[in-house]
């Protein structure tokens, strides 16, 4: 009996089971009738039908027993015959054991490249709006490259029609003093007063810039100095981002 | 060896019938023994049912239901060629057995 049998069986128990109700009854029904035919009165043909019959719940309990039993056993030998065969010819197996596990690491190494790439959305508020802009100089063929202050803020006072807000971001790494004296060097970043907000970070500790807080020059723009003390703050945010 | 024991007996009874009838429903299988071993062979009538099932799933009969002479609703059976195969080797074993009973009760 094939897999896929053994499966439909066990989709249509509750069919079989209602057949097999149904098929005990008419044989306790016909041999009534033979019995009434015979002479019997209506409830003594009955009976003895019953009778002869014996306990109609029993009977089913078996054949439910028989059919799981019949599938578990049918199983077991496939799976006894495919062990024997595979000690029978060591190399064969070996070789499909080893194709198996090929494939499944491959397909296991590719589908975690392509998740954490492709599949899985950034970590920011409305990552699918999420755009990143470098500078060009095209007759230099540079690429690239960052923006220079007055570029940025020309690009986010320029482009408010087709973007909620520009943020702007360098990153580098500082070395900072420990309390103890010595030197840690940690990840650093400069951004914008509104980079939080926009990529909807939250703030662990302290609070978020405001706009007040950038320096009067660029009025948008300020150094965010992970030294000055507030390096649990600059830290936990980089890594709530 | 014969490997026929009881179960086997009612298997090569019920497989008997059907090639003998063609196609059958469970009451009609147990009148047929009854009147074919001349009322010396009586079937526990319940008990025939798991066996018939147990049968259809080895892929020795197959069943489907209509209607009987008195228009009651039925379960038919009939021997495959699965079945035909196993009734020759089920007829064969029990010759055996009953040559080896025979024997048996012979030796002195």
């Amino acid at each position: 009996m094939s897999l896929l049998k053994r499966m439909s069986n066990l989709r249509s128990r509750f069919r079989i089971d209602r057949e097999v109700k149904e098929e005990l009854r008419a044989h306790i029904e016909m041999r009534t009738d033979d019995n009434i035919a015979d002479g019997m009165s209506p409830e003594d043909a009955r009976r003895n039908a019953l009778l002869r019959f014996g306990n109609p719940t029993v009977i089913r309990e078996k054949i439910v027993t028989i059919d799981t039993s019949f599938g578990g056993e049918k199983l077991l030998r496939d799976l006894l015959f495919a062990f024997r065969q595979f000690q029978r010819h060591p190399t064969f197996a070996l070789t499909v054991v080893g194709t198996i596990a090929l494939g499944i690491g491959a397909t296991v190494a590719v589908f975690s490249v392509v998740h954490s790439v492709l599949l899985r959305p950034l970590p920011y508020r409305n990552p699918d709006q999420l755009v990143v802009a470098y500078g060009n100089m095209v007759q230099r063929s540079a690429s690239d490259l960052p923006f220079s202050s007055p570029d940025f803020v020309d690009l986010k006072r320029g482009a408010t029609r087709m973007f909620e807000g520009f943020a702007g971001l360098r990153t580098g790494k500082l070395l900072l003093q420990r309390q103890d004296g010595g030197l840690e060097q940690v990840q650093s970043a400069t951004v914008t007063t509104n980079f939080f907000g926009l990529l909807g970070g939250r703030i662990i500790l302290g609070r978020d810039f405001r706009e007040e807080d950038a320096p009067p020059a660029s009025r948008s723009r300020r150094r965010h100095d992970t030294a000055t003390g507030k390096s649990k703050h600059g830290s936990s945010s980089d890594s709530q981002l | 060896m014969a490997k026929t024991d009881l179960q086997g007996t009612l298997d090569l009874l019920v497989l008997k019938t059907l090639s003998q009838t063609g196609l059958l429903h469970g009451y009609g299988i147990v009148l047929h023994i009854q009147t074919a071993s001349s009322e010396l062979l009586s079937v526990e009538e319940g008990s025939l049912y798991p066996a018939l099932h147990r049968m259809e799933l080895s892929g020795w009969i197959s069943s489907e239901w209509g209607l009987t002479d008195t228009k009651r609703k039925a379960k038919f059976y009939k021997l495959t060629a699965a079945g035909r195969k196993q009734l020759q080797e089920a007829e064969k074993s029990f010759e055996q057995l009953v040559k080896g009973i025979r024997a048996m009760l012979r030796y002195a």
